[in-house]
């Protein structure tokens, strides 16, 4: 028997274009959402934390959409300017960092790894964080309230605490490098023991990209 | 008569009270200061000698060749007065242990025999001595000896020993000679180098010295003072070769015979009766214990053979003077210098006929350099891989959304249009079905 080709009937149609238009309304109010979209990003890729850290939680603020926030027994604190982060651990692909959350802060691998005793890291313990220039994601506290200037100076207390204690550190200096030159700064780089930089862009608020990173140099106190 | 020992410097004396209080000012002393510790060379007095420089050769004492009753002419240098000049004349053979004959300005019966030296004063500091005729004694070799010259330079006094040349004579000698003795002008800072107490500058090992010769200073009324070529050397004053000390009560005094004597191979060049007085004109200046440098001895009589080490095992230490001006240059001690006092010689001039030539002594107390920690090694640092650091996040409400309205809208758009296709077709067929 040969086969026939039927052609689709009316109520077919008219139950495609009816999910047709309910799948564009769901990705209009997708794109209408307020929420960031790294939160969710966050909570998919947030395994790469070491240990398989507990599920992340959802804090509210009021005024603010839920934040999604990792949790960390490890985290950075600058009193000066109320920052606590958690933070998790972090490894670069094809030579660039880009944290997965707005909310935590991480350790840069495979180079030093917080611990209580600075002393006994043979190396730079870099922390990065995203910053997005409205002064409440991750490294934003570490800008000035007008987002001119380092809201950090020399002097100022950084903490980073573990479940084994609390290491101390103090800023020595903060410097702004531009994004394509970051990678060839020596002095970032190098690997002293003891000593915790801080990485994170020198974003403003607005929908212009970041030029340039803040970098903020502390040493073990 | 011009003795060795009338050259002698008498250089310092250090009692013991003024021991203490060098140590009171060491303790005292600011540290030095960048620009280093500031030493004015301005000497309370100088002391002015006059050299036969013609008669160093290179290795020994050489006479100045004259006729026989030719004349020689003394060119006086600037700032000496012949005007109580007495001079005499001594002639004897070459081993002779005493002179033949005398010719004095001044004769007496009781020279051996009685000459008249006539001298005549030619203006402009030139004296002309005539020299005696042949009287066929074999008495050609001839000591000038003058006496009686005095300094007018400002603070300066000449030396009591006089100024004595070195003549052989022949007939077939150059008729006339003109001779210009060097001026040597010695001084010491910070006190006098005659018997005065002194207490050396305190200084630490490694300070910058800063020394300078201010307008005031009696050397540059002497012509002398100009750093600009000068050198110096520093040597520890327990070199027994060089200085000693000599107690008297309770003080105890140094004295330094800046050269050694007349060396003995070059004494027995000249005439036994000459000997003394032309040890007398052997140089004495500061820069004789090197041997080696500019100074009138290293030209003449003590060459250039000298040890860099002293006979009593002292290295000569020669640090660079970096002038900063005419007057004015600056020197480091050197760091491991021992503490103790130090004499630092500082020479100018080239000792040629007719020049001038400055020794000054700067006195120093040397405290040892404080033990600085060896710097630890500069480590290279190794250095990690660097990342670049994409950290911004630009909010969603101002651009990150736009694909997704963009295609929310489009889905909804094509739903419509959809639905309006399949409406038409509906009433087509219902037209054609009839």
């Amino acid at each position: 028997m040969r086969g026939l080709r039927r052609r689709p009937g009316r109520r077919t149609l008219g139950a495609g274009l009816t999910a047709l238009a309910l799948a564009g309304a769901t990705v209009l109010g997708v794109g209408l959402s307020p929420e960031p979209l790294v939160g969710s990003r966050a909570l998919v890729e947030s395994p790469a934390a070491p240990g398989d850290l507990p599920a992340a939680v959802v804090a509210a603020t009021s005024g603010e959409a839920p934040r999604v926030v990792p949790t960390s027994p490890v985290h950075l604190l600058v009193p000066s300017v109320g920052l606590d982060l958690p933070l998790l651990a972090h490894t670069p692909r094809r030579g660039v960092i880009n944290p997965p959350a707005l909310t935590a802060g991480y350790w840069i691998e495979p180079y030093g790894v917080p611990a209580a005793d600075p002393a006994a890291v043979d190396n730079t313990v870099y922390i990065a964080a995203h910053s997005a220039g409205r002064g409440s994601d991750g490294f934003d506290p570490l800008l000035s309230a007008d987002r001119r200037d380092s809201a950090v100076s020399a002097g100022d207390l950084v903490q980073v605490s573990t479940p084994e204690g609390t290491a101390d550190y103090t800023v020595e200096r903060t410097a702004r490098y531009d994004k394509d030159d970051l990678p060839d700064a020596v002095e970032v780089w190098e690997a002293v023991p003891g000593r915790l930089v801080l990485i994170t862009c020198f974003q403003r608020a607005g929908a212009r990209a970041a030029t340039e990173n803040l970098v903020v140099f502390a040493v073990a106190s | 008569m011009a003795s060795s020992h009338t050259r002698r410097a008498r250089l310092c004396r250090t009692g013991a009270t003024g021991a203490a209080a060098a140590l009171l000012l060491l303790a005292g002393a600011p540290s030095a200061a960048a620009a280093g510790i500031a030493i004015p060379l301005e000497p309370s007095a100088l002391a002015i000698s006059l050299y036969p420089m013609e008669n160093f050769g290179e290795e020994d004492f050489t006479p100045v060749q004259v006729q026989w009753g030719g004349s020689v002419v003394v060119q006086l240098p600037d700032g000496v007065d012949a005007t109580d000049l007495t001079a005499e004349l001594l002639l004897g053979e070459e081993e002779a242990e005493e002179p033949s004959r005398i010719f004095s300005t001044e004769p007496s019966t009781e020279m051996p025999p009685p000459g008249v030296l006539v001298v005549t004063d030619l203006g402009d500091g030139e004296l002309e001595v005539e020299m005696p005729v042949d009287a066929n004694l074999g008495d050609s070799m001839a000591i000038l000896v003058m006496e009686g010259l005095t300094a007018t330079m400002t603070g300066s006094e000449l030396a009591d020993t006089g100024l004595a040349y070195f003549f052989e004579l022949d007939a077939a000698f150059p008729a006339t000679q003109t001779v210009s003795p060097a001026v040597l002008v010695d001084s010491s800072v910070p006190c006098d180098q005659y018997e005065s107490v002194c207490d050396g500058i305190p200084v630490t090992a490694g300070d910058e010295l800063a020394l300078s010769v201010p307008p005031t200073s009696a050397l540059r009324a002497a012509g002398v003072g100009n750093l600009a070529d000068a050198e110096v050397m520093l040597l520890p004053m327990d070199d027994e070769e060089y200085f000693h000390w000599e107690s008297v009560g309770e003080e105890q005094y140094v004295g330094g015979e800046l050269t050694p004597e007349l060396p003995a191979e070059t004494a027995a060049e000249v005439p036994p009766f000459a000997a003394e007085l032309l040890a007398g004109s052997a140089p004495v200046t500061g820069g004789a214990p090197d041997a080696g440098g500019a100074s009138p001895a290293a030209a003449g009589v003590l060459a250039a053979d000298a040890a860099p080490v002293t006979a009593a095992g002292h290295e000569l230490v020669e640090p660079t003077l970096v002038a900063t001006g005419p007057y004015a240059a600056t020197m480091t001690l050197p760091a491991d210098t021992e503490a103790g006092s130090h004499a630092l010689f500082i020479s100018e001039g080239d000792g040629t006929p007719g020049s001038r030539y400055a020794t000054t002594v700067v006195f120093l107390e040397v405290a040892a350099a404080p033990v600085v920690a060896p710097a630890a090694p500069v480590v290279a640092m190794p250095v990690n891989a660097g990342l670049r650091s994409d950290t911004g996040w630009i909010d969603d409400e101002a651009s990150g959304s736009w694909p997704l309205l963009a295609t929310g809208a489009g889905m909804l758009l094509a739903a419509g249009a959809g639905g309006v296709a399949l409406a038409r077709t509906r009433r087509t067929s219902g037209t054609c079905a009839d």
